[in-house]
């Protein structure tokens, strides 16, 4: 029953190698995951404004 | 009148404010920055599951004594979903290429897709909380209402959205920004529940 208990606790798994590879992982997804979603909206914005230039001219 | 002419350094004079085209409709960009929000919510909640996840002792996960998710029935409903989002792209194409018999029946098949997934969401909440998975009852409860919750919530938001763009179109008052928009939020409750089916469920 004790045993049980302990492993249950949450912060007791925290010295698991898996447990450190997905802080590193989740930490590093959190960090770019932002960085992604502005890059991509102002990459989709210069080509909507390149191709609205190329309609006027055209 | 406008003129054309150019500047003494062959440079075009700049047009004037009001009759620049807009890069992108302002329904569409508060939406997209509406979604990057939710999209760092969704981020945070995957992540601190995943985390705890695995922080438990092998064999652990999923905890002992708790029923298991339904894996199967939920890969159904799961593709009812992204069936829907892809009949939703049908009818934004239909609609821009003036096709409004298209748009309108490919509009509410798209409606009924999403609202079927809710519905068998729902049945599969209760089931569970039959079976004594509850908020309380472990980690996994927990974070599975909490993370599966969140995303009902957005599909319920999204849903009322497309709703009343349906309303529009059927009486031929939908402006394709607001498609867009509500398309736009939609597509984003489509392709990151496969995300959390992944995390949770499997």
């Amino acid at each position: 029953m004790a045993a049980l208990a302990a492993i249950a606790c949450a912060v007791c798994g925290v010295g698991l190698e898996e447990s450190r590879l997905a802080f590193i992982l989740t930490t590093a997804f959190l960090t770019f995951l932002p960085l992604m979603m502005i890059g991509g909206t102002i990459w989709w914005l210069r080509r909507r404004a390149l191709a609205l230039a190329e309609g006027d001219q055209g | 009148m406008v003129t054309s002419t150019t500047d003494g350094v062959g440079r075009l004079p700049p047009v004037p404010r009001a009759d620049r085209p807009k890069l992108v409709g302002d329904a569409t960009l508060a939406t997209i920055l509406f979604v990057f929000a939710e999209a760092m919510l969704f981020a945070g909640l995957m992540s601190a599951f995943t985390i705890v996840k695995n922080s438990v002792t092998k064999g652990l996960w999923p905890p002992p004594g708790q029923p298991r998710l339904p894996i199967w029935e939920t890969a159904i409903n799961t593709s009812a979903l992204l069936a829907s989002g892809v009949v939703l792209f049908v009818a934004y194409r239909a609609f821009k290429a003036s096709d409004l018999a298209t748009a309108t029946k490919r509009y509410g098949a798209a409606v009924l897709l999403g609202a079927a997934f809710v519905l068998f969401q729902g049945i599969e909440w209760a089931m569970l909380l039959r079976e004594g998975l509850t908020i309380r009852s472990s980690q996994l409860g927990s974070f599975f209402y909490l993370i599966v919750g969140t995303h009902a919530l957005h599909v319920i938001g999204a849903l009322i959205a497309l709703a009343i763009g349906y309303g529009r179109l059927k009486k031929g008052t939908l402006t394709e920004d607001y498609f867009a928009a509500a398309a736009l939020f939609w597509y984003f409750v489509v392709l990151v529940w496969p995300i959390l089916y992944f995390e949770v469920y499997l």
